[in-house]
């Protein structure tokens, strides 16, 4: 027990020092963080170009002003069509407002430069016409109440009658739920294979191994990577976890993401990720671990793990891709029924089925018990070959070196 | 006391080793020569339980290995290999950790061990920056460190320049002092002659050789002769029982003998003309007799 804290502990310490997992961490981040600088700026420079607007009289420029200003960045200290002229040939402001009164009606043009970009003039237009509106009232003697009562709208709604008896948002809150764990999941089962792997070939190539081998059991050197490595994994999470915290605090006021959390509830997002999804995720990973380990300690050299893990990265994709294909359009489809039982591809695919509600509670409890079962049978298999495996240095391929290895354990009495 | 009593272990259809036995009480070093592929790794991994014998076994103290004993194992594998990112004092402190031993126990002992073994360097570098000799060096320490009752060693000369292989031999002997059974194998016979108190070589899994190396060599008998006198090589030719005659660089020749007896002839007929600066009988070396069983048929 205590060796293997001692292998746990310094799996976990060499990973999380390492500087391609400092890589991982922040890889999405500096993608973000590009996205949301261009996108900034390309909102400042879209969002509110400057003009300048222009007026005999005084009242109606300032309610011209005040209209707009939310929308245009105006420049208030110009106010004469020359001064008004030579800031657009000076490219200060994109444009001007020209607004002329004649006995309460009200007449515009918008001057622009013929090179500069194009400017949304409908905020203009709006306002524009809402101070006519008022103007108008004034010289009808109508009372604002009635210019409420001329312009009062007919309560309209869209309403959706459901055929299923189940939730159609709730279905499909799941439904998005089930591809985002499935991504996830291949995500960090691709990331993660990767790394056990070579932890693994590498120490075999290197013959630390034999050192290992000759001071603890292999079991403890199997079990201890493993779980050394899914330590790092969920520290991973852990952060990432942490840190959609706090962008969500940060971000939360802003329109599109209140729009989105408008739209799916972030209690049925998060209701959606636990449950079921969360132990297809548990076993999914720790089944493919188990896999690349293996896979890991058949090959001979660390430069040969991306090739091991191959079967790992086969069989995750072969889930993912019938579960992207099938899993939205069609996940009563036989094919889906059908691989929500295969152990290693069941956790892509049932999530889909439990979602769309095509599964009995029976059948996810006959996948889970499967999938379970396959996930044990794999690490004691594996754990068992893990001892052979590392004295077998062959360069003739990942089949021929299981086969040498599987006769080599026969051999062995214990 | 280390047992292995008739060990045989078979890969498929090939005997990798064939009822090999020997003993190695506490405070001895028993040395394992023999050609590449003639069995010694295989008889270390079956020391160490990696593998496990077809028939035959290996006692440990009177008892099979378990995992108790790991913590009094010290093994050096044929081909090195270090974590090359880790510090030279992170890496010793991992394996006497998996050693059982705490961190506290072992920080003391790494700047000694270090200065033994004369590493250049910084107990903080990183391993991947030392020389080769050097990472030899820590994994001869990463070996030996946790001061290991049974201690294993797969070639641990190769590669070592004449100083630090001295270096090393002083640091096998002390463990022996210390009362520590060590086993090693070497192509290096020189360092097999220096410091084994007995000696094995294997042949195809067999042992060929076996015993002490002082007794092995004069079972040959002293059919090697060294002499410089006035005596020509066609004149020596001429005497009965002499093989070959062959000069040296250093005006000496070395003579093989058919049997000792011929030796008092060559005496006798070299002195008869009175002083003579060299004479020197001698059974073979090592060297000479490892060749000679690696050159023989097989019966």
């Amino acid at each position: 027990m205590n060796k293997l804290r001692v292998v746990i502990g310094e799996t976990y310490k060499r990973n999380v020092k390492s500087v391609s997992f400092i890589v991982m961490i922040l890889g999405p981040f500096f993608l973000l963080g590009i996205m949301a600088v261009s996108g900034y700026f390309s909102s400042k420079v879209a969002d509110s170009p400057a003009i300048a607007v222009v007026s005999e009289n005084s009242e109606i420029r300032s309610a011209v002003v005040n209209g707009t200003k939310n929308k245009y960045d105006i420049k208030e200290k110009i106010t004469t069509e020359k001064e008004a002229k030579k800031a657009v040939k000076q490219e200060n402001i994109g444009g001007y407002l020209l607004v002329s009164d004649n006995n309460q009606e009200l007449s515009a043009v918008f001057y622009t430069d013929t090179k500069g970009e194009r400017i949304d003039t409908a905020a203009m237009v709006a306002t524009l016409n809402q101070l006519q509106m008022n103007l108008t009232a004034v010289s009808l003697n109508l009372s604002s109440d009635d210019l409420g009562k001329l312009f009062t709208s007919v309560p309209f709604e869209s309403q959706k009658i459901s055929v299923n008896q189940k939730d159609d948002n709730k279905t499909m809150i799941m439904t998005v739920g089930a591809m985002a764990v499935a991504f996830f999941m291949w995500f960090i089962i691709y990331s993660y294979a990767n790394v056990i792997a070579t932890e693994v070939a590498s120490e075999k190539g290197t013959r630390i191994m034999e050192v290992l081998l000759s001071s603890s059991t292999a079991k403890v050197q199997f079990f201890g990577k493993i779980i050394g490595v899914l330590l790092v994994c969920l520290t991973q999470m852990l952060l990432y976890g942490l840190m959609a915290g706090i962008a969500y605090y940060f971000v939360k006021d802003l329109s599109f993401v209140k729009s989105f959390f408008k739209f799916i509830s972030i209690k049925e997002l998060l209701r959606s990720l636990v449950g079921y999804n969360l132990i297809y995720f548990v076993l999914g990973v720790l089944g493919y671990s188990g896999l690349a380990a293996l896979c890991g300690s058949l090959v001979s050299k660390a430069e040969d793990s991306v090739k091991a893990i191959q079967p790992v990265t086969y069989l995750s994709m072969v889930g993912l891709m019938i579960g992207i294909i099938l899993g939205i359009s069609s996940p009563e489809n036989i094919i889906m029924t059908i691989a929500s039982y295969v152990p290693f591809v069941s956790p892509f695919i049932m999530l889909y089925q439990i979602a769309a509600g095509v599964v009995s509670t029976g059948g996810i409890f006959l996948s889970i018990g499967i999938s379970l079962a396959a996930t044990i049978l794999l690490l004691i298999f594996a754990a068992k070959l893990y001892s052979t495996n590392v004295l077998v240095y062959s360069e003739k391929g990942f089949v021929k070196s299981l086969q040498k290895s599987i006769v080599i354990l026969k051999h062995e009495k214990n | 006391m280390l047992e292995v009593q008739n060990l045989v272990k078979t890969f498929g259809g090939v005997t990798a080793v064939d009822q090999v036995s020997f003993r190695i009480p506490d405070g001895k070093i028993l040395g394992l020569i023999g050609q590449n592929g003639a069995g010694k790794t295989t008889t270390f991994r079956l020391i160490l339980d990696f593998l496990s014998a077809d028939t035959g076994e290996v006692l440990w103290n009177g008892h099979h290995l378990s995992e108790k004993d790991y913590n009094t194992i010290g093994y050096l594998p044929e081909e090195r290999g270090l974590y090359p990112k880790l510090t030279i004092e992170d890496h010793l402190i991992y394996f006497a950790r998996l050693r059982g031993k705490t961190k506290k126990e072992i920080i003391p002992q790494i700047d000694f061990w270090m200065e033994k073994f004369e590493v250049k360097g910084k107990k903080t570098d990183k391993v991947q920056s030392l020389s080769k000799g050097n990472q030899q060096k820590v994994q001869l320490i990463a070996t030996l460190i946790h001061q290991p009752r049974l201690i294993i060693l797969d070639e641990p000369f190769s590669g070592l320049d004449p100083v630090n292989a001295e270096l090393l031999n002083d640091g096998i002997l002390e463990l022996k002092e210390q009362g520590s059974a060590v086993i090693f194998s070497s192509h290096n016979m020189d360092n097999v002659e220096k410091i084994c108190d007995h000696l094995i070589m294997l042949k195809d899994g067999k042992m060929v050789l076996d015993g002490r190396v002082h007794t092995i060599r004069e079972s040959f008998g002293r059919t090697k002769l060294f002499l410089e006198s006035l005596l020509s090589s066609a004149e020596l030719l001429t005497i009965e029982g002499v093989i070959r005659v062959q000069d040296r660089l250093d005006h000496t020749k070395e003579l093989v003998l058919a049997n000792p007896e011929v030796g008092k002839v060559i005496f006798e007929r070299a002195t008869a003309q009175g002083y003579i600066p060299v004479f020197s009988q001698q059974p073979p070396t090592l060297e000479e007799i490892f060749k000679w069983k690696a050159g023989e048929k097989n019966e």
